[in-house]
């Protein structure tokens, strides 16, 4: 009995800690109608402003409307950043909560940023939404950037 | 004395063209939005409506920058949402620079917010050290109709 139910616990793990999805900004996401308002609460530079995070509030859907758009080095000729919006999952859904306040910054040895951002994500059994912490891993080198809730 | 009106002439179209607002395409990316952020938004009519600078690179050089004005669509028939517009000297091209900072704003009870924007525009002077011609755009915002035009 013991043994089935750390199993059952071993399997449940991956689903308490799933990569989240970073995708090209796209037009339907990352307007600038949509960066949160008030900006001085959702809007952070970084990396002496080479990167900006900005949280998006799509409003739809209701539950989950709430994504993370991320610029960051390289720049193109022009002096473009890449732009990222990190989202919950593949099907566009964002998390039902996401705060730039009490973002915990820290940096690897690679340089690269490592940032915990406090988050939530929509729980269909209980109809409300659940505390999470977003990790987010951007690389101002090469212009990567990963995302993981748990 | 002919050679300086002739100079003024030439300038004049330059000085008094008109500006266009559009709703935002490429150039209301917020990838766009002039870094830094911070210094470069402003809010107006207790945060409802924020512009912001856009500036597409430095290129062209002559016209890079633009004001991006989120407001209230207005309306009664339907819910209101937030407007994303482009104020541009032209539809796709933008001024030589523009001081958000210097932003400022006036209120008409019947007819809305004035915005008065300065601005330069690029003449080929700037390129042996003129400096670029100075003006004001002049925006008026109306919260309730959600109209949004050059004056």
């Amino acid at each position: 009995m013991l043994r089935l139910v750390v199993l059952c616990l071993v399997l449940a793990l991956p689903s308490l800690a799933v990569a989240q999805v970073v995708t090209d900004c796209e037009p339907s996401l990352a307007q600038a109608r949509s960066i949160a308002e008030p900006w001085e609460d959702n809007i952070l530079s970084l990396a002496n402003g080479d990167v900006r995070l900005a949280v998006i509030d799509a409003i739809e859907p209701g539950a989950v409307p709430f994504h993370l758009m991320v610029l960051t080095p390289p720049y193109d000729e022009l002096g473009a950043r890449l732009c990222w919006v990190v989202s919950l999952d593949a099907q566009g859904f964002g998390f039902s909560a996401l705060t730039l306040a009490g973002l915990l910054k820290d940096s690897d040895s690679a340089g690269r940023l490592v940032l915990t951002l406090q988050a939530a994500r929509w729980n269909d059994s209980t109809g409300g939404p659940d505390p999470a912490l977003l990790h987010i891993v951007i690389d101002p080198q090469t212009g990567e950037v990963s995302a993981r809730l748990d | 004395m002919h050679r300086l009106t002739l100079a003024l002439c030439l300038t004049l179209p330059l000085a008094a063209q008109a500006q266009s607002i559009s709703d935002c395409d490429w150039v209301g990316n917020p990838a766009n939005i002039a870094e830094p952020w911070e210094v470069n938004s402003r809010t107006f009519a207790n945060g409802a409506i924020r512009v912001a600078l856009l500036d597409t690179g430095g290129e062209p050089v002559c016209c890079s920058a633009h004001l991006l004005i989120l407001a209230p669509s207005g309306g009664q028939d339907a819910p209101v949402y937030r407007q994303c517009l482009v104020a541009s000297a032209q539809p796709g091209s933008g001024f030589y620079s523009m001081d958000v900072p210097g932003i400022s704003a006036s209120y008409d009870p019947a007819k809305g917010l004035l915005l008065s924007v300065p601005l330069t525009h690029w003449h080929q002077g700037v390129e042996t050290g003129a400096p670029p011609i100075a003006e004001r755009m002049e925006i008026r915002i109306n919260q309730a109709t959600g109209a949004v035009v050059i004056e």
